[in-house]
């Protein structure tokens, strides 16, 4: 596969999902937030979104090529784990902070485990 | 013109004054005997512009040692009040002041003396031990000493303009917030770290490049010394950790200088996001430090118990995990800021977890000294202080990860002998083992043995003194930071006594410091090959010190221990042949390294101060410098073949 | 140890390469972390407007596709430059750079037009945690890109005082790993932000 045909082919690709992912978007807006319903929306989303960082890292940043690429390879393989762990864990880390330090007396509530919290500034 | 820049930045308090003067009168005597030898332009043309790694590991170390003597003198500033001070408002330090010596304390110990210490190690083994002629990018390697120098000047200037953080070496937020912290200080500590940062995530770049890519021919991952498998880990942990230290302490600045909410008080911040990004940094970073520390005693142990490392696959092994785990243990920092038991729970088993591959390190170390012929030469007593140190300052770790226990001992003074006792014990006496160790080699003449095994004695009872009452304060109650102590809690004597300990340290220290002068003395008297110690890693193959292009011949490797492979092979009667020279490129010297790190410390000095147009003109002087060094192609020059030659004759003739 | 290339496929085994390739990756954890503060943040709106009422999804889209292009476009001068023959030519290669140039300024242009307008209506980055972490996270990209077309602008001279050279192969390869990178985390910003705020 020569590297114009890579270039070409990952710039459709990435203009298609780019399209893919706003028609969704127009489609929830238009059924007044209906379908897709807001899960499968978040998730069809994500899966665009790492169809596309998957195309671009193939089609334009020739990931899997060349002399480097099992090194290459395993430095990303490292640097996801540690984007997974410090966005994930944050996530859970602090989610978790905010459900136990709510201070329900002064007028956060807890209802169905979630957090309402008062803003005095509201 | 000046920002915020007054006279009174230079008023200070009669202590702060001395400190003050201090840094003034150091800086004036070694300015002045600079000049007064005339050496001005060796200074300049063989040392500050060199790109040469063996001379810019000579000059981390000699920053770490002079970041050293400021940061043990906030100790003994601080052990000293707390031993004086029954009840508030005694002693002589201000508590403002005393919390800005323990702010300033912890950010030079981690991060201008440890951190510029392993990269100095780094610098002058990396390329001998993989069989290079230098690093990966050599002129980053420059810029990035440089950087780290800039970063530390920042500090010492706050001695002299200004003030300091006094906020703790992690600058918390709310505290370290503009509204509660509204001088100088943070900002201080801010741009200090961050532009030593920088310096630090080019250096790990740097390294990773080089172990990954410019291992000599034969030398497979599994042949590498370990030494140079734990500088791997520990440079991709500085590649993916320091990032998150950046754009916390970036988000932080924003909050300060453009009045955005990420930690404040109010309109949305939460300080809690502050303490969980910046131990997603912090606890990395001490394995950063530590994995090259228990690196060196991998070279050490092996040498002086005369016996092969045992378990070689496993401490590879062990190091990957340490290297995996270090990034899932960091709520251990926080357990009591209030996550609920699931979180907890998890970051605690995970916290014990991490200690067993660093078990099978200490056992590996154990079981190579195992019928070996040991000998006690300062390294392996350096080793054996180790051993005994970090084993009980790990028990003292694996005790506080679990959180009920946490709860009871997080900011105790338990807390605080722990910690010291891992850096102390687990990265200090591992550098000073190393010292002395590679000082011959880098230096070609060895350290004076007394006195190096009189340090080490006075080092651990020192240490003893002074961090075992700690470990029992903490237990009683003491919280950490105290500046001053109530007659009633019945502690006075436990700070007495680990100010004691301070003493016999500074004492440890002194003797080093006369161990290194009389070495120097002595030198002629204690000249040595290239093999000492009987090595058996590629360092010990060169000459010592090695000439600039280290290898003549860049050698095969044909297994582990490569230097040991090669003696044996002589040993056996192999006769190795005459070595066919070539022309070697190395890099020249450039002072491009020096003026971006100069404009560097006036962009941060700039944004202290609010000076804006010395901001811009910092700014602007960096790009500047990099775009021009990009136009210059002409940054090597060879040294022919002949000139080799003539260089290794006149080894041989010595 | 001299930077001596001979073949141009060498220039994928090749240092400055493969240390670009760790620098942005290291530069993707510290868009993690601003990413995680604005996962945080997010909600923390303070009576100010919701993202749907303050984001602009026809000029997202419109950002996205230049930002896309210039990605392309980057790519062809990198083809240009290690093609053989006719299509190797300087004068090509500098005019790919410059439209891959253009594109990125443009991006740059609309952003700095989105933040205006949010500051004309009162949503700066001084009202909330939400606007703090946007402003932050958004402003960090537009940052890399313009020191990114800086960079370019300073390549295309390189090229073409100096011809299509193997040192200024190796940097054009450099700087395209940095250009796509761009692209990559503007996918994440595209989703995370504006069309999650949008729903």
């Amino acid at each position: 596969m020569s590297t114009l045909t890579s270039y070409i082919t990952g710039y459709v690709l990435s203009i298609l999902l780019t399209l893919a992912a706003v028609g969704m978007l127009l489609e929830h807006i238009h059924t007044i937030h209906t379908f897709p319903a807001h899960t499968e929306l978040m998730a069809g989303f994500i899966v665009l979104a790492i169809a596309q960082l998957l195309v671009q890292l193939f089609f334009f940043l020739h990931l899997g090529r060349g002399q480097n690429k099992h090194w290459s390879a395993a430095i990303l393989g490292f640097a996801l784990f540690v984007i997974a762990v410090v966005v994930g864990g944050t996530l859970w880390i602090m989610s978790n902070l905010q459900n136990n330090m709510t201070n329900v007396l002064q007028g956060g509530t807890f209802i169905n485990g979630q957090v309402n919290v008062v803003n005095e500034n509201d | 013109m000046f920002g915020l820049l007054t006279v009174n930045a230079f008023i200070h308090g009669p202590i702060e004054t001395f400190g003050q003067l201090m840094v003034v009168f150091g800086a004036l005597a070694v300015v002045g005997s600079i000049t007064y030898f005339k050496r001005w332009r060796w200074l300049f043309t063989e040392w500050l512009t060199s790109l040469d790694h063996k001379k810019i590991g000579i000059m981390y170390i000699i920053l770490s040692i002079l970041m050293l003597a400021r940061g043990f003198s906030d100790a003994l500033l601080l052990r000293g009040q707390q031993a004086i001070a029954v009840g508030p408002g005694t002693g002589y330090l201000a508590p403002d002041h005393f919390a800005q010596i323990f702010t300033a304390h912890g950010v030079i110990m981690i991060l201008f003396v440890a951190m510029p210490f392993m990269f100095g190690i780094l610098n002058l083994l990396v390329p001998l031990q993989i069989g290079a002629r230098d690093v990966a990018y050599p002129f980053l390697n420059n810029m990035s000493f440089w950087l780290t120098a800039a970063g530390g000047m920042l500090i010492n200037l706050s001695l002299v303009i200004g003030q300091f953080a006094a906020t703790g070496w992690l600058a918390y937020p709310p505290l370290s917030e503009l509204q509660y912290s509204p001088g100088v200080g943070v900002d201080y500590y801010i741009w200090a770290i961050q532009i030593a940062g920088i310096g630090t995530l080019l250096s790990g770049i740097n390294f990773l490049v080089t172990i990954i890519k410019m291992r000599a021919p034969g030398m497979t991952l599994m042949r590498m010394p370990i030494f140079i498998w734990t500088a791997l880990n520990s440079m991709a942990l500085v590649v993916f950790a320091f990032p998150i230290l950046t754009a916390t302490l970036a988000m932080l600045s924003l909050d300060r200088y453009m009045g955005m909410h990420f930690f404040t008080t109010n309109l949305g911040g939460n300080a809690m996001l502050y303490v969980n990004l910046i131990w997603a940094w912090g606890h990395p970073e001490v394995y950063i430090l530590a994995l090259p520390a228990f690196g060196i005693f991998s070279e050490i142990v092996p040498v002086f118990a005369q016996k092969r490392l045992f378990g070689y696959t496993s401490m590879v092994v062990a190091t990957i995990a340490i290297a995996f785990f270090s990034f899932m243990v960091w709520v251990h920092h926080f357990f009591t800021m209030g996550a609920g038991a699931d979180v907890n729970a998890f970051f605690g088993i995970m916290t014990m977890v991490i200690a067993i591959p660093t078990g099978v390190k200490i056992f590996n170390w154990l079981f190579t000294m195992f019928r070996g012929r040991i000998i006690f030469t300062t390294p392996m007593l350096w080793f054996m202080g180790f051993l005994v140190t970090f084993t009980i300052g790990g028990m003292a770790g694996v005790l506080m990860a679990i959180p009920g226990a946490d709860f009871e001992l997080h900011n105790s003074l338990f807390l605080v002998a722990h910690f010291h006792t891992m850096i102390i014990g687990g990265v200090l006496f591992n550098f000073f083992a190393a010292l002395t160790y590679w000082f011959p080699k880098v230096f070609g003449f060895t350290l004076n043995e007394r006195l190096g095994k009189w340090a080490f004695w006075l080092w651990i009872i020192g240490y003893s003194l002074a961090f075992i009452p700690l470990y029992v304060l903490g237990i009683m109650g003491a919280t950490r930071r105290l500046d001053y102590v109530d007659a009633s809690s019945g502690w006075h004597i436990l700070f007495v006594v680990a100010a004691v300990g301070a003493c016999v340290v500074a004492a440890a220290l002194l003797c080093q410091a006369l161990q290194l002068i009389v070495s120097i003395k002595q030198r002629n008297h204690h000249c040595v090959g290239n093999d000492p110690w009987n090595g058996r890693t590629l360092e010990w193959a060169t000459h010592s010190p090695p000439p600039v292009y280290n290898f003549a011949v860049i050698p095969y490797v044909h297994g582990r221990d490569a230097f040991w492979m090669q003696k044996e092979a002589v040993a056996k009667g192999h006769v190795p042949t005459e070595p066919k020279y070539e022309d070697i490129e190395m890099p020249k010297n450039t002072y491009a390294g020096l003026f971006i790190a100069g404009f560097a410390f006036a962009f941060g000095f700039a944004f202290v101060w609010h000076i804006w147009w010395l901001a811009i003109v910092g700014l602007v002087g960096v790009v500047l410098t990099i775009i021009i060094r990009s136009f210059n192609e002409n940054t090597e020059y060879t040294i022919t073949a002949a000139e080799v030659a003539a260089t290794e004759r006149s080894y041989k003739t010595v | 140890m001299s930077h001596k290339l001979t073949e141009t496929k060498d220039l994928t085994d090749d240092k400055v390469v493969f240390g670009l390739w760790l620098y942005i990756l290291s530069d993707c954890v510290l868009f993690a972390g601003l990413f995680a503060t604005y996962a945080v943040q997010h909600g923390q709106l303070f009576g100010g407007p919701a993202p749907s009422q303050i984001f602009d999804l026809q000029n997202v889209v419109i950002e996205t596709l230049l930002l896309l292009t210039s990605s392309f476009t980057c790519g062809l001068a990198v083809l240009f430059a290690f093609s053989e023959g006719k299509a190797n030519s300087t004068n090509k290669v500098v005019a790919m750079l410059g439209l891959t140039l253009l594109l990125g300024l443009a991006f740059v242009g609309l952003e700095l037009r989105e933040f205006h307008t949010l500051l004309l209506n009162g949503n700066s980055w001084q009202q909330s945690g939400f606007l703090s972490a946007f402003f932050t996270l958004v402003g960090t990209h537009g940052l890399h890109v313009t020191l990114g077309s800086l960079w370019m602008l300073v390549l295309m001279v390189h090229i073409y005082m100096r011809g299509i050279s193997t040192g200024n192969k190796r940097k054009l390869l450099a700087f395209s790993i940095f250009w796509h990178f761009l692209d990559i985390i503007w996918i994440f910003i595209f989703t995370f932000v504006y069309l999650f705020g949008l729903m």
